[in-house]
């Protein structure tokens, strides 16, 4: 047996076989919901500033959805919730591009 | 004759009319109806739980896992995730909370908006209804507004039918024409006339509960710090999906 050391990328793997793929939350356009209110809603349940509540909100307005959250299911399905709570439509998955609903 | 939500030494303010704030506990109470009416009854707890002291498993074996049928009830109660075993799954867990939530923010507004109207007719001498309704919120009434004022608004638009921007424009647009078409018009029939009249009015409310909301949120905005408090990782900026 060769006692030669094995190179760290073979140990590491390429990505696709690093486990738990981040899921999301997306937050997708409607025409009821008014843009002062979604930036509120960003920056108030996430803690984000206001200058990334309003980037999110204008791209949930503009390309009809936006990513607004990652990290693992669980914490997902707890963000899709809340947003649900506040009127939002959104969903979770672990593909950052679902097809429309 | 409504006066736009501000901030003062009391709390939030906003002033409406006796006829204004009829319509708006009107249309609350409605969707408290629509968002009631159809929960699935709470699940009966098996003895053996009710033995050990599990009233609430927080799991509804009999919950009704599919969307609700009213297509305004599927807009505030919507699918969380495209794969549909685990739409199901998630409604079973979440969607009497949420049901629970809803129907919290529509008390809290409904007494907010009763409150001081039904203290200034208490008052000697003025036993007739005031006209004005001084509505004072404190923040958590306050936001408790803003999340009933989006499910009212969410319910009404989707009975005007509105589904896109497009829509909302188009029903804006039509009121204007309308806005003095009271009486019934020349080859219009009663049917087409009372149902006219339902729809404008429909529309009028949309609109003003709408321009509050505007308001509303402004308020709320304003007293949030410009920076983040760093407790989630905002998603990296979008290369252009």
């Amino acid at each position: 047996m060769s006692s030669a050391a094995v190179p760290v990328e073979d140990v590491l793997g390429d990505s696709r076989t690093r486990p738990d793929k981040p899921w999301v939350t997306i937050v997708w356009n409607d025409p009821v919901n008014l843009m002062s209110y979604v930036t509120y809603v960003f920056q108030s349940y996430f803690g984000y500033s206001r200058e990334v509540a309003e980037r999110l909100m204008k791209d949930v307005h503009i390309k009809g959805r936006a990513v607004v959250s990652s990290g693992s299911l669980e914490e997902m399905e707890r963000d899709t919730e809340a947003m649900h709570g506040y009127g939002l439509w959104a969903t979770f998955s672990q593909d950052r591009d679902p097809g429309g609903h | 004759m409504a006066t736009e939500f501000r901030r003062t030494a009391r709390g939030i303010e906003v002033r409406l009319s006796s006829g204004e704030t009829d319509a708006v506990v009107q249309v609350l109470g409605d969707v408290r109806q629509l968002l009631a009416d159809d929960a699935p009854p709470a699940p009966a707890v098996p003895d053996w739980a009710a033995e050990l002291g599990l009233d609430d498993l927080g799991v509804d074996p009999g919950a009704d896992p599919t969307p609700p049928a009213d297509a305004a009830l599927a807009r505030l109660l919507p699918s969380a995730t495209g794969d549909e075993h685990a739409a199901k799954d998630f409604r079973r867990l979440t969607e009497r909370g949420l049901r629970g939530a809803k129907l919290e923010a529509i008390s809290v507004s409904l007494e907010a908006l009763r409150g001081r109207s039904a203290e200034q007719a208490a008052e000697p001498g003025n036993e007739a209804r005031p006209e004005v309704n001084e509505v004072v919120l404190d923040d958590r009434q306050a936001v408790a507004f803003s999340r009933a004022l989006t499910d009212v608004r969410l319910v009404m638009a989707q009975r005007l039918g509105i589904e896109t921007e497009e829509d909302a424009d188009a029903v804006h647009d039509w009121l204007g024409e309308h806005a003095d078409d009271d009486l019934q018009q020349p080859g219009e029939s009663h049917e087409e006339w009372q149902f006219r009249l339902r729809a404008q009015w429909l529309a009028q409310l949309y609109d003003f509960l709408t321009w509050l909301q505007e308001s509303l949120s402004g308020v709320l905005l304003a007293a949030l710090p410009e920076d983040g408090d760093g407790r989630r990782q905002p998603p990296p900026l979008s290369d252009g999906d």
